[in-house]
This record gives C-alpha cells, structure tokens and sequence, in this order.
C-alpha cells in the first residue's frame, strides 16, 4: 500500500477501514476525491411578476459549471430545480398560483427561471446556488 | 496554513486547478447527515379528480399523496432524493416527469422546509382502486441553504 491521508468515521478504526477499503468508512481518504464546492451565493426576495421571471448571475467562470440549486416559495418550502410549487392541500400546481422553478447555465451566467401562473399576484422567492468542481 | 492533496501526477504544492486536486481545504465540501428511504403508499380509491376520454373509451383517475420525514435540523439543508424501482421500473432523481406501467402522467416531487423533507406524488391512471406505493431515497446533508 503506498502513503495514504485518510480520517475513519466515528466509530471505526481507521486501520480496519483501511483494510476493508470501503470509501463510506471514510470522512476523508486521499485516494478518492471530494466533491468540492467552488463557490455558492444566494439571490434574496426576488419579486416574480411574469411568466416567467428570469434572475442571472455572472459566474465568471468562462466554461458551463457544474451547479445544483434551490428556490424558496413563499409557502416556505423548498424546491429543486425542475419542479413546481405545489399547494399541498390543492392537488395542483396550479392551486397555489407560484408556478416552477428552472435553472439554466452558459458559460458566462446561471439563469433561474421562476413562472408564476396566469393571472396570479406577484410573488417573491429565494434562491440557493452551488458550484461544484468539473466542467459540464 | 492548508491542508491539500493532489490527485495522483499533480503537486500538492503548486497545483491550483480544484479538479487536480482530491482534496483542499480553499473548498467546501458537503457533509453528510444522514440517508434513508421511505415508502408512500396511495389509495387509489381516493383520487382527488376524474374525468372520461372519449377515444379511448376510459376513465381517468387523477390521484395524488405526499408523505413527510422529519430531518430535525431547524434549518433547510442540502437535499437530493432519488425514486427507487417506481411504478414505471426505473429508479430515478427527483424531481422527474414520466408514465409507463399503467401510469399515464406521474410527476414525483422532493421538497424541504426546515423540518421536514416531503415527497409528492401526482399521477394520472386508469385505475381507482388498490394501493400503489413508491419508494424513495434521501440525502440530507448538514450544509444550510440559509434561504
């Protein structure tokens, strides 16, 4: 075995797990790479008034980065990117009149996309971005 | 002072590139805190809407659950969730749009507050009776969204 950095779990010897070779024994171990976050930010109270609104951020990375995030309706509940807000309680999409969440990327911008439906009021969200290593 | 270790060929000591890198303390990363499944089962007998279609000659059964899992934490976390071995025999991330195995429409949802992860469950089918159940997978991750 050559030199390795490794950090058991709690509760596990960091030699048996070094001997098992599991990596979900592992907090850290220097053979596996960690799925690191190079950067995060959040858009606050962002007023959604057309279908849908679209909310940018320069990224500046000059290559399509691999991101994940989250939209807060006002309902309080959290969605990922694709979905609707639903209204627990209506059965619908629609019912609660918030509309879907979307994000897209290029390479100079993340774009996040919020529909509201026809004819519903004004709403505001929150929005939580990361950007992980490895280019699209 | 930082802790750095280079992906195999790469300097520790001089590369900068996250992705040469296996680790870095210049990054976060996320944590884990916990992973579960869970199962929501319908009663398809309680659909929530219904309507007939002419061609073909049937009724649609428009049907709908969520269930919750209590994640403790007091704040929104990093989440994904992942349908396992669903009614239409894939396993797949959430959210995801589909139909197959008797499901004409099925939308699968995740959401989170800062109790509780939900997953919701609409679909459309022909059928008004028995039970139907899908499985779901989760990770929560102590990372707050802050939102």
């Amino acid at each position: 075995m050559g030199k390795v950095f490794a950090i058991s779990k709690a509760g596990i010897d960091v030699f048996d797990a070094l001997a098992t070779n599991d990596p979900n024994d592992f907090i850290i171990h220097s053979d596996y790479s960690t799925f690191k976050i190079l950067a995060s930010g959040k858009l606050l109270n962002q007023t959604v008034s057309g279908e849908p609104t679209t909310f940018s951020v320069a990224h500046g990375l000059g290559y399509t980065p691999n991101f994940f995030s989250f939209c807060k309706f006002p309902d309080g509940k959290v969605a990922m990117n694709g979905q609707f807000s639903y209204d627990f309680t209506g059965h619908s999409p629609t019912a609660a009149g918030y509309g879907y969440f979307l994000a897209e990327a290029d390479d100079t911008y993340l774009y996040f996309l919020v529909y509201k439906n026809s004819g519903a009021s004004n709403f505001n969200v929150n929005i939580k971005y990361f950007i992980f290593e490895v280019a699209l | 002072m930082k802790l750095v270790i280079a992906k195999p060929t790469f300097d520790a000591l001089t590369e900068n590139d996250p992705d040469n890198l296996q680790f870095s303390s210049d990054y976060d990363t996320l944590k884990y805190e916990t992973t579960g499944t869970i199962t929501l089962t319908i009663n398809q007998a309680t659909y929530h809407y219904s309507e007939h279609i002419d061609f073909p000659d049937m009724w649609l059964y428009y049907q709908y659950g969520y269930i919750a899992v209590a994640h403790g934490l007091g704040y929104i976390p990093f989440f994904s969730a992942y349908a396992i071995d669903n009614p239409t025999n894939y396993s797949s991330p959430l959210p995801y749009f589909d139909a197959g195995g008797g499901i004409f429409f099925i939308s699968a949802n995740v959401y989170a507050d800062a109790n509780y992860l939900y997953f919701m469950v609409n679909y459309v089918t022909d059928a008004n009776s028995g039970n139907l159940s899908f499985d779901f997978s989760y990770r929560i991750f102590k990372n707050e969204l802050d939102i």
